[in-house]
């Protein structure tokens, strides 16, 4: 791979590796090592996939389709399981809550309520959460935004259910 | 509505910003090996049925020809079915490379359906077509082979392929079975997908 290439990819990732171990974390359910794990795989197909950019989407939005697809296929991976047991669900939470302040907790909260949701649903409050424009969102997902309206509000009311009774 | 999770988007955005990252890691390194290691798959099953082919070819077309029609039938069979089956190995390389993981989700979904099914496909009616062909083709050459070979060798060989052939068919019903799974799960997805 060429030199511009590379200083290309080595840009992408200072932009764009915070957001995208953000995203695996929360569709694995906070798990943070299997995240890293993750965030590793997509940023390998990222590489692969660099000298084929044709510029349709912008840069976010290409990442976003790699890593939903990455997401997706990583569940499938021989001996992956769709999640963690609720023990270690719990483990993490009691984990974040000795260490860390409010904010994190609040986070930790969130990721364990985005958990409870459908995979598919994960993904998409994400983008929703790091104000991805609908039709971005409608693009990465390849569904049309107004079908993506119906089931962002479902899943909004789904979210504030789990917080409200989490809290 | 606008506004409804607000406060989420802060934690989340604060989370994301706060997150440090360092170029610690030879991505160069990495998308090779691991793409090495994806091809050593890939083409595992291919190097291993050409050196069969090479085998057969050598042994029952260069070194011990069979004269007889029913014994060159055999061979034809045997190499014919393994060649079939390279072939199809092929095809199937190329097509989990036609999947990109920058298409849309639900292209991305349908795309991966579409390869599952193939590969199910060739793991059900094409595999078991092929073992019972290739067998027929075994059988074909013991004629001629018991004519060179003492009987007991010859019973030998014509007993040791139920045996082969039973546990053939327990590998590929494992690998039906594997297929259906992961085709099932994506199948599930794609409906998630279109539910909205």
């Amino acid at each position: 791979m060429s030199r511009q290439f590379s200083d290309l990819f080595d840009q992408l990732y200072r932009e764009y590796a915070p957001m995208v171990k953000q995203v695996c974390t929360g569709f694995l359910n906070g798990d943070r090592a299997l995240a890293e794990d993750l965030a590793h795989d997509v940023f390998i197909n990222v590489w692969n996939a660099l000298s084929k950019f044709r510029g349709e989407a912008n840069y976010k939005t290409w990442i976003y389709r790699i890593t939903v697809n990455s997401c997706l296929q990583y569940l499938r991976k021989p001996g992956m399981k769709a999640g963690l047991a609720p023990e270690q669900l719990e483990n993490i939470r009691d984990q974040d809550t000795e260490a860390t302040v409010k904010g994190k907790e609040q986070v930790s909260e969130l990721y364990r309520a985005i958990g409870q949701l459908a995979e598919v649903d994960r993904l998409i409050i994400m983008m929703v959460l790091d104000e991805l424009e609908y039709d971005q969102i409608a693009s990465v997902m390849g569904v049309s935004e107004a079908t993506l309206r119906v089931k962002i509000h479902r899943i909004k009311q789904r979210i504030k259910n789990i917080l409200s009774h989490a809290g | 509505m606008q506004d409804e999770l607000f406060e989420l988007k802060q934690s989340w955005k604060k989370e994301q910003s706060d997150a440090k990252e360092t170029m610690h890691k030879d991505w160069s390194k990495q998308a090779t090996a691991k793409r090495n290691a994806s091809l050593v798959s890939q083409y595992s099953t291919i190097v291993i049925l050409s050196c069969t082919v090479l085998l057969i070819y050598l042994f029952l077309v260069r070194w011990y020809p069979y004269s007889t029609v029913a014994g060159k039938t055999g061979v034809g069979l045997m190499i014919g079915t393994l060649l079939i089956r390279i072939l199809i190995e092929v095809f199937s390389i190329q097509k989990a490379r036609s999947i990109k993981t920058w298409l849309s989700a639900e292209a991305y979904t349908k795309a991966t359906i579409r390869y599952r099914s193939f590969r199910k496909f060739v793991h059900g009616p094409v595999t078991i077509s092929i073992v019972v062909i290739y067998l027929v083709g075994f059988y074909l050459l013991m004629p001629e082979f018991s004519r060179h070979a003492p009987l007991w060798l010859t019973v030998l060989c014509c007993a040791s392929v139920p045996p082969g052939a039973f546990i053939m068919i327990q590998q590929i019903r494992k690998g039906i079975k594997k297929e259906m799974a992961i085709l099932q799960d994506w199948i599930k997805l794609n409906a998630m997908l279109g539910s909205q």
